[in-house]
């Protein structure tokens, strides 16, 4: 099945990607089922809709829904998953040498990314085509490292995969000459395969099928990195769909760099651009060009 | 008798093919050392953590395997340095 249409809100932490978020995502549940989801581990999503939420999505309004899964418990759950796994399967292993394991592998580089990729990876299968998915994504760092992984590990699982099937064989072989059975299921192999499925649908999404926003303040640094990301989008061939400038004054001169993306200019709400009123005037805004 | 300087130097010959041995098993380890030190610094690839935390769980043949070979290692060594010694 086709994924939902999606679009990713990119850009520095503070810019207003929360804010655009469920902005926009307000104003699309107008004429569509719209689900928000917050990737960012400062857990704002919540805070600026005035509920309390978590991995399981709750209903802001009709029409739309809203979750915030906590990455750090994810990529916690995913770590003592496969170490539970390794001491049941590992029959000669000092069951004692594994504590402390999960902890470590909790911390390794690409957990919390593949977490928020996992949290995301729901979402895109489950949701029909006809829904939208609006990503709230991290600060530039981790969003830069979320949206390579699935095309670097499916180039590894390739690997590795080419590698298995030429264990397999070769123990089939031995095991034929020995006349004996090699058992005909291969788990690593399956495994594979499943990381594989899950990882080109996320690939195809971030470079075919999603809309990436990028989110700025009239401000260099903010652009700076809006740049950088527009640079990781053109490295996975693809790129951004549209910059919206937040706070804005509207006589701003282009950005570097982006000066070519057709852009939306977001007024400066002051105090007030937490209120449902000015959500839904931000949100008519970004929905005019993105709906 | 056997003349002085033949012992000697047939001690230094075993001694040096011991030492040779020796030496080629402390290039492999000094290779290995150097590979997980520098290796993702030159860019020698390592597959993604959660790629291999996804499967490690389903490899306990092969890591028996690494861990014969790394045990096998350190008896090669011990068997030569108990020759040397005896
Ligand atoms: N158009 C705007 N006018 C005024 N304040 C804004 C506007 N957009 C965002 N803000 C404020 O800026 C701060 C950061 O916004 P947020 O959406 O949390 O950024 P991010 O998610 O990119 O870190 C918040 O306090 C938010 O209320
Ligand atoms: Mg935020």
């Amino acid at each position: 099945m086709s994924p939902p249409r999606t679009l990713f809100m990119l850009g520095k932490g503070g810019v207003g990607k929360t804010t655009c978020a469920l902005a926009l995502a307000r104003a699309l549940s107008s004429t569509a089922r719209v689900t928000v989801v917050s990737l960012d581990p400062a857990h704002n999503l919540g805070d600026l809709a005035g509920v309390p939420l978590g991995r399981a999505p709750v209903t802001l309004m009709p029409g739309l829904e809203a979750c915030e899964p906590d990455l750090e418990a994810l990529s916690r759950e995913r770590a003592e998953g496969a170490v539970d796994l390794i001491r049941a399967g590992y029959r000669h292993l000092d069951a004692l040498s594994l504590g402390g394991l999960a902890d470590l592998v909790q911390h390794a580089p690409g957990l919390e990314e593949q977490s928020a990729l996992d949290a995301l990876g729901a979402f895109v299968r489950d949701l029909p085509p006809e829904d939208v998915l609006v990503v709230d994504m991290p600060p530039t760092g981790l969003s830069v490292r979320m949206l390579a992984l699935p095309a670097l590990s499916l180039r590894w699982i390739e690997c590795l995969a080419g590698l298995r099937r030429r264990i397999i064989e070769r123990r089939a072989s031995i095991a034929h000459v020995r006349g004996r059975q090699e058992q005909d299921r291969d788990h690593v192999m399956d495994r594979l395969g499943a990381e594989r499925d899950g990882l080109a649908l996320l690939c195809d999404l971030f470079e075919n099928g999603a809309a990436h926003v990028l989110v700025v303040n009239p401000d260099p640094l903010s652009i700076a990195e809006a740049g950088r990301l527009r640079e990781v989008l053109r490295r996975l061939g693809t790129d951004a769909a549209r910059l919206v400038i937040n706070r804005g004054s509207g006589t701003h001169e282009p950005a570097g760099g982006l000066a070519d993306l057709p852009s939306t200019v977001l007024p400066d709400l002051g105090g007030s651009a937490r209120e449902p009123g000015s959500l839904d005037k931000l949100g008519r805004l970004l929905a005019e060009e993105l709906g | 008798m056997v003349p002085r300087s033949l012992l000697d130097d047939l001690v230094a010959i075993l001694r040096g093919e011991a030492t040779g041995a020796l030496e080629l098993e402390l290039a492999e380890m000094e290779n290995l050392f150097a590979i997980l030190v520098v290796g993702s610094l030159v860019g020698l690839p390592f597959p993604p953590a959660p790629v291999g935390l996804s499967i490690l769980p389903h490899m306990e043949r092969e890591v028996g395997v690494m861990l014969a070979r790394a045990d096998g290692l350190d008896d090669i060594l011990a068997t030569l340095i108990g020759r040397l010694k005896a």
